[in-house]
């Protein structure tokens, strides 16, 4: 009998004793507390623990709790939660605050959650219980079923996919559950972990789009691409060419839907050019000093086209005239003899290629096309206030060549007077400087038109446009 | 774009498997609304915004995240560069994109894969899909992200390429047009697709969690190489006016977010610090003018926002956004467009307030009002703005699912 009881005894004491659990695969910071001290659990130690040890998990920190009969609870991130007791009959744990999932085994013991608002029971399952720090309790079930009690003893049993939630106010009925079983692996939900994850791919487009609007923003502010007067995209390129030392070529370039134009400009000097050709460019039309500048332009050479038909200008016999002989200041730029020429198909091989003389002037006299005047007709079609001229004339043969002349904001607005504030000394043709221009020729020769926008400032400073 | 085809695949076939979870995820938002600058309005138009997912779960470890996001903009986005000075613009872009995530134990690797569209019309000869400035991209990457107690680290590289199909320079289409002489003087070492690039881009993000604020901290570098544009010279007797050598640019970028973590009141405050390194020079035939280092920049932008948060889903938004702009090398002209000493700087503001009220399940009713003003010292402004205001107001629908 003795030996009985002494049996019983140890018995019950082993019993007891070994259905302690243990924790194990700790990671991040985990603490436990068996009496008054917190420790922290090592990572990958396997520590066994006694009824109510409290265990709390930091951000990024999990742990697992193992039972005697093989069931497991993994305590979350941020989560505070104890182990109360375990006996053959039962496992009892309570969750304060963060999330835990239970893997218990089935047919095996009464297995129960508590959580400040609810209390859940079940005999095999997997699922899910959290409490926020408002005391709100949710259950989410993977597998087998659950059954959730309220303070006010009200269940529901929760099946598999569906979860329920339990409020300062009690109970709700069951629903469907759209989360996916998590390892709790993150401190983030899963439907919050999916938006992240999808609002990160959505800022790494963003990124690529603020590039690429930043590369089309240094196209307008690098001014190769605009509007044109007709609403139609212009793409422009402007270059300079050193051909040889006392020349500069202007070359522009223009593309529209379905068409190309193009202009260029051989300018040559006196004598060998700086490799700053603006100390050069502003003093090409006037120059003011008391002696001629040293470096002055002699020849010209401009050609406009459309690939097919073209006008030609060319001045020869350049130099810079003094307004007072005796006594200059101001030098003004001249060429003694300048030509106009076009060309459609028929008229190419004229003139040695540049087309039909139209014009010319030689040392102090013009001669036309026909022997005679040509007739003009110069208009402001939109009125005096918009920068738009258009000029024609019409020969003794009955050719005729027009210009349309407009001064445009790269967005294809046609420049007016009262765009701008003039200073007193400004005239229209300072619009030029700031401004686009578009030139579009037609002619009785021409198969289409030549359409060229560029900016103009180049040219304007040295005589070949102007606008009255 | 044979990736995106066995992704898809393997996605689709995935999708059978009875444990595989998914999480559908779409967020739609449609305004109407209109755009002024200086005064000058746009005409009311539309701007939507499409973000659809549907996240695989293929175990509690390994998810798959495609992902489809799509936008129309009928009318400009007040931070969109409006120096353009277009009002017409219209934008629209797909972008199919597919991550792979594993993570276990708080460590997550996530290579992804994307592939966009992106169509914009502004003038009335352009139609979708003949825009100027029409633009692909293909993107591949990864990023590591280590969730730690005391912060969470992200590493991640991504490679994107980017094609312009209706962009190439002039001078290659000019080949049989102008004469030979000409045409050979300017298209020594001249590219062709002058606006595509490779970029490559890496970085890092520290993110930590003191007391209820979220610090995130990210340093990235990102190397463009514009494979096809020639480096413009100045006109030298003899010498192209394109070197051999390509146009490289480097950004680098250090950026910071603090915010709270409260629910009734989100206050955050942003800072980037970003700087643009060019070899890249500019030639103003008009005014002869050789510019070096025409593209780099240094810019400063501080954001704040405050978000008040209703009980009932709804909330009420102000940011301030300040970013101050200095090139490097780009001179600034006076209203003549003649060069001065000093280098161009921009100052933007940008306030914008909003509202958004549950009028539905997961259906807002928002409304945005935004007003920037952008000065600096550029006073030439025949191509470009430098100097405007602009506002624009938006009313519409937000759907979250």
């Amino acid at each position: 009998m003795k030996f009985l009881t002494i049996f019983s005894f140890v018995f019950c004491f082993l019993n007891s004793y070994f259905y302690g659990a243990y924790i194990t695969n700790a990671k991040g910071n985990v603490f436990y507390k068996e009496s008054d001290k917190w420790e922290k659990a090592g990572e990958n130690k396997r520590i066994e623990i006694k009824p109510n040890t409290e265990i709390s998990t930091e951000r990024a920190s999990s742990v697992e709790v193992y039972f005697d009969n093989g069931s497991k609870v993994k305590v979350g991130p941020m989560s505070y939660y104890k182990f109360e007791m375990e006996n053959d009959k039962e496992i009892n744990s309570s969750l304060y605050i963060g999330k835990i999932r239970n893997w218990v085994r089935k047919m095996s013991k009464e297995y129960k959650v508590r959580t400040p608002g609810a209390v859940c029971g079940v005999r095999g399952t997997d699922f899910m219980v959290e409490s926020d720090k408002n005391g709100v309790s949710r259950v989410e079930v993977y597998d087998g079923s659950v059954e959730v009690k309220d303070l006010k003893n009200k269940s529901f049993i929760v099946r598999k996919d569906e979860f329920v939630e339990v409020g300062r106010d009690g109970i709700k009925r069951p629903m469907k559950n759209s989360n996916p079983p998590s390892d709790l692996n993150s401190s983030l939900n899963p439907k919050i972990l999916a938006k992240k994850e999808i609002y990160s791919e959505i800022s790494k487009d963003e990124v690529i789009k603020r590039s690429q609007t930043e590369i089309q923003s240094a196209e307008y502010q690098n001014r190769k691409t605009a509007v044109d007067a007709f609403g139609y995209r212009v793409r422009m390129e402007e270059y300079v060419i050193r051909p040889s030392d006392n020349q500069f070529k202007y070359v522009v370039l223009n593309t529209r839907e379905n068409r190309f134009d193009f202009g260029k400009i051989l300018f040559t000097f006196n004598t060998a050019l700086p490799s700053d050709l603006s100390q050069v460019t502003r003093n090409m039309m006037s120059y003011y000093g008391s002696s001629a500048p040293s470096i002055y332009l002699t020849e010209i050479n401009s050609v406009m086209s459309n690939t097919v038909d073209k006008v030609t200008e060319e001045g020869t016999g350049g130099y810079m005239k003094p307004d007072n002989p005796l006594n200059p200041s101001v030098w003004t730029h001249q060429f003694t003899d300048y030509s106009f020429y076009a060309a459609g198909k028929n008229e190419s091989n004229e003139n040695g290629g540049k087309g039909r003389l139209l014009w010319s002037y030689s040392n102090g006299s013009y001669s036309y096309l026909g022997g005679i005047r040509p007739e003009s007709l110069t208009l402001s079609p939109e009125g005096e206030n918009i920068l738009h001229n258009y000029s024609k004339n019409t020969y003794v043969d009955g050719t005729w060549i027009s210009s349309d002349d407009y001064v445009i904001f790269d967005n294809g607005k046609v420049a007016s007077i009262s765009d701008f504030y003039l200073k007193p000394s400004e005239d229209k043709d300072s619009f030029i400087d700031k401004l686009n221009f578009q030139r579009v020729y037609k002619s009785s020769m021409f198969d289409d038109k030549i359409d060229l926008v560029f900016s103009a400032k180049l040219l304007k400073d040295i005589g070949i446009l102007s606008i009255k | 774009m044979k990736f995106l085809i066995y992704f898809s695949f393997v996605f689709f076939n995935m999708g059978l498997s009875a444990d595989v979870g998914f999480i559908p995820s779409i967020d739609l938002s449609i305004y109407g609304g209109k755009y002024y600058i200086d005064g000058d309005s746009s005409s009311m138009d539309l701007k939507t915004e499409l973000f659809g997912s549907y996240v695989i779960n293929l175990d509690e470890e390994n998810q798959i995240y495609p992902v489809y996001s799509g936008y129309y903009n009928g009318t400009q986005d007040i931070q969109e560069l409006a120096g353009g000075d277009v009002l017409t613009r219209q934008r629209m872009g797909h972008t199919f994109s597919l991550k792979y995530k594993r993570s276990k134990d708080f460590n997550s690797v996530k290579p992804r894969v994307s592939y966009s569209i992106n169509r914009i019309k502004e003038t009335k000869d352009e139609s979708w899909g003949k825009g100027l400035f029409d633009y692909d991209v293909i993107s591949v990457g990864f990023e590591l992200e280590q969730e730690r107690p005391e912060a969470t680290y992200k590493e991640y590289f991504d490679f994107y390429k980017v094609d312009y199909p209706n962009y190439a320079s002039l001078i290659s289409k000019s080949n049989t047009v102008i004469d030979t002489t000409t045409y050979s003087e300017l298209s020594e070492n001249a590219g062709t697709d002058i606006l595509n690039s490779r970029n490559y881009r890496l970085g890092f993000s520290h993110i930590t969690f003191p007391k209820d604020i979220v610090f995130t901290k990210d340093f990235s570098f990102t190397y463009k190489d514009y494979y096809d544009q020639s480096i413009i010279t100045k006109p030298v007797m003899g010498n192209p006016i394109f070197k051999s050598d390509k146009r490289k640019d480097m950004e680098f970028k250090i950026s910071s977010l603090l915010e709270n973590t409260s629910k009734k009141i989100y206050l955050s405050l942003g800072t980037d610090l970003l700087w643009l390194k060019s070899n890249q020079n500019s030639y103003d035939a008009s005014r002869t003018k050789y510019i070096e280092d025409y593209y780099g920049y240094i810019s400063f932008s501080i954001y704040p926002t405050v978000k008040f948060n209703f009980k009932n889903g709804g909330n009420f938004s102000y940011s301030f956004s300040y970013t101050r702009l200095n090139y490097t090398g780009r001179y600034s002209q006076d209203v003549n467009g003649d060069y001065l000493a000093s280098k161009i700087n921009q100052n933007y503001y940008l306030s914008s307030l909003a509202i958004s009220y549950p009028i539905l399940k997961n259906i807002y009713a928002r409304g945005i009002y935004s007003y920037q003003v952008v000065n600096s010292n550029m006073r030439y402004e025949a191509g470009y703005r430098y100097n405007y205001d602009s506002q624009s107001f938006l009313l519409g629908l937000e759907m979250s699912f």
